[in-house]
């Protein structure tokens, strides 16, 4: 548990505990370590206070029996999921993660609410939408008329788009509690030779107006053309929550 | 002196941590494969989602072992089996925390004298009937299709029949396994050392058993996840009797802890039937991956095995029943 706890506190530190739990649980989850923390050290304190006086108590449990075999791998694969915990970098899912999980099949809120404040907003309303908000609103109307006159900036990763190459989707994943349930959604791009520059998982800035579909091949009647497309390093939220 | 040993000892090990952390966050992102470096990601986020509440747990079942008077514990308690068992499912009203949580808790009630399938009967009641859940089921879904009704009465029913079904058993020391029983029949006489000692002696204790199921539990949560294409269940969601099977499945497998699991399940409330949905919030917060692996530091694997196929069974009715009736 002490390495658990302390792999815990360094990731909030350094600001990584988002790319595992929804920020609402993070004074919860502090908290509780901070007491784990004071628990083990209390117990350590007490344990070398006593340690040479008292025998070591032998209630619940039997020091003749060999642990079991089951109680051995456990052990091992406890051990060996620690290693990984404080051994590897912390990491965001990959697109390994998009192509297991529908694009787009949820995690887009409120979708009928984010249609009306688009119908009705004004510019520095769509500045603020998200690759979220913009694939909600896109589940709701096709017609290009509607995104006439509204300009889009986004951020995101990219995602291969499986119908067309010369398009891509624009990613981020939504999460409500914590990365496990992480729901991939996503907005078409259509940049011809896009691969040339940027491959999957590149994080990007772009910006432009939706329009009607070219494409023969995509299912997409909408699609995000770009104006401008900037490379950008992913940010320290990469979860939209 | 010693006692601030302890805590630079702690400090040291934080430290180690610490610095080893610093040093890895270094290495780039392909260090591992994509898929292994996602399923570990996933395992993680269960693990840590998770260990707050187990922290908590473990706290109030030092509470309840060391602190509180045995008389208030039993005072409560109607004598007779069957009312008793419905005032156990309501515990979880006094005493909220995440299903992982409820373990040591119920662990805590058994050594402190709860019968077996008292404890039992707080295990499946408690993580569904307590204020967080019913607030955040209310917050997801209102009163829509009785969801919210219907998850109430759903866990007590299953908790008191499960409850009265296992009291039936005639040697329910035998349920449990033989490391946990032989600690519940150990009294702790002649330790004639501080309620200070015990706590932290008995956080400890419960805590090098716990830890190791969770890791478990959790990667093995975070694997299946990487394997199985979430589409392939999703793609059930109109049909009334394999869209329950295909939700009881993904509670199964997705571990997430019952006060928040209302908020994930909403999203799919377009396209999947409400009993299924319903099958899902009743399932998951009794039997899934980590839940299962916490439970085996206490109860053997065939009790584990009737539990959930009893469960399982009552849950899939509960749904199927809601989807062609209601």
């Amino acid at each position: 548990m002490g390495v658990t706890i302390s792999v815990v506190l360094w990731l909030w530190a350094s600001g990584n505990l988002s790319l595992y739990i929804h920020p609402r649980y993070n004074v919860f989850t502090v908290t509780m370590a901070i007491i784990a923390l004071a628990g083990l050290a209390l117990w350590a304190a007490l344990r070398l206070r006593r340690g040479d006086d008292e025998p070591h108590s032998h209630e619940g449990h039997d020091h003749s029996s060999k642990p079991r075999l089951a109680e051995r791998a456990s052990t091992i694969v406890g051990m060996l999921a620690l290693a990984a915990l404080v051994g590897l970098p912390p990491a965001t899912l990959s697109t390994q993660t998009v192509e297991n999980r529908s694009l787009n099949q949820s995690g887009l809120g409120d979708a009928g609410a984010v249609f009306e404040e688009a119908a009705s907003g004004m510019s520095d309303t769509f500045a603020a939408f998200s690759v979220r908000e913009w694939a909600a609103i896109l589940t709701q109307t096709s017609d290009p008329a509607f995104y006439a006159g509204k300009p889009a900036q986004v951020v995101g990763f990219v995602s291969e788009d499986p119908d067309d190459p010369d398009q891509f989707y624009l990613t981020r994943f939504v999460v409500s509690c914590c990365s496990v349930d992480a729901q991939p959604v996503g907005i078409p791009v259509r940049l011809p030779g896009w691969r040339d520059s940027y491959g999957p998982e590149d994080w990007l800035v772009v910006s432009g107006q939706f329009v009607l579909n070219p494409s023969s091949s995509s299912p997409e009647p909408i699609v995000l053309s770009p104006d401008a497309v900037e490379p950008t390093k992913q940010p320290d939220d990469p979860y939209l929550f | 002196m010693r006692a601030a040993f302890g805590a630079v000892a702690v400090a040291l090990a934080l430290a180690l941590v610490w610095g080893t952390k610093e040093a890895s966050s270094a290495l780039p992102a392909d260090v591992v494969s994509p898929a292994l470096r996602d399923g570990f990601t996933l395992a993680f986020s269960v693990l840590i989602e998770s260990i707050p509440f187990i922290i908590l747990g473990i706290a109030l079942s030092v509470l309840v072992q060391v602190w509180i008077p045995e008389q208030w514990l039993f005072r409560i308690l109607p004598k007779r089996p069957l009312p008793r068992r419905l005032v156990i499912s309501l515990l979880g009203m006094f005493l909220p925390v995440c299903e992982c949580g409820n373990v040591p808790l119920a662990r805590g009630l058994v050594a402190k004298g709860y019968t077996v399938s008292d404890s039992m009967t707080f295990l499946l009641a408690a993580p569904i009937i307590n204020p967080v859940t019913i607030i955040t089921t209310h917050q997801a879904f209102g009163w829509d299709d009785g969801i919210l009704v219907v998850r109430i009465l759903g866990a007590i029913v299953i908790a008191n029949l499960l409850g009265w079904l296992f009291s039936r058993h005639p040697d329910p020391l035998s349920l449990l396994t033989p490391t946990f029983a032989a600690q519940c029949e150990a009294t702790p006489r002649g330790i004639s050392s501080g309620k200070m000692w015990r706590s932290a002696d008995m956080f400890v204790r419960e805590a090098s058993i716990l830890m190791p199921a969770l890791i478990v539990g959790s990667l093995v949560a975070g694997a299946i996840q990487v394997v199985v294409s979430r589409d392939q269940l999703v793609a059930l969601g109109s049909d009334p009797l394999l869209s329950v099977v295909a939700m009881m499945a993904l509670a199964f497998v997705i571990s997430i802890c019952a006060n928040v699991d209302s908020f994930f399940i909403l999203p799919f409330a377009d396209t999947f039937l409400p009993g299924s949905l319903i099958a899902f919030l009743l399932l998951g917060p009794i039997v899934d991956i980590k839940m299962l692996a916490l439970l085996r530091t206490t109860y053997r694997s065939a009790t584990l095995l009737r539990l959930t196929v009893l469960v399982v069974a009552l849950t899939a009715a509960i749904g199927m029943g809601v989807n062609l009736f209601v």
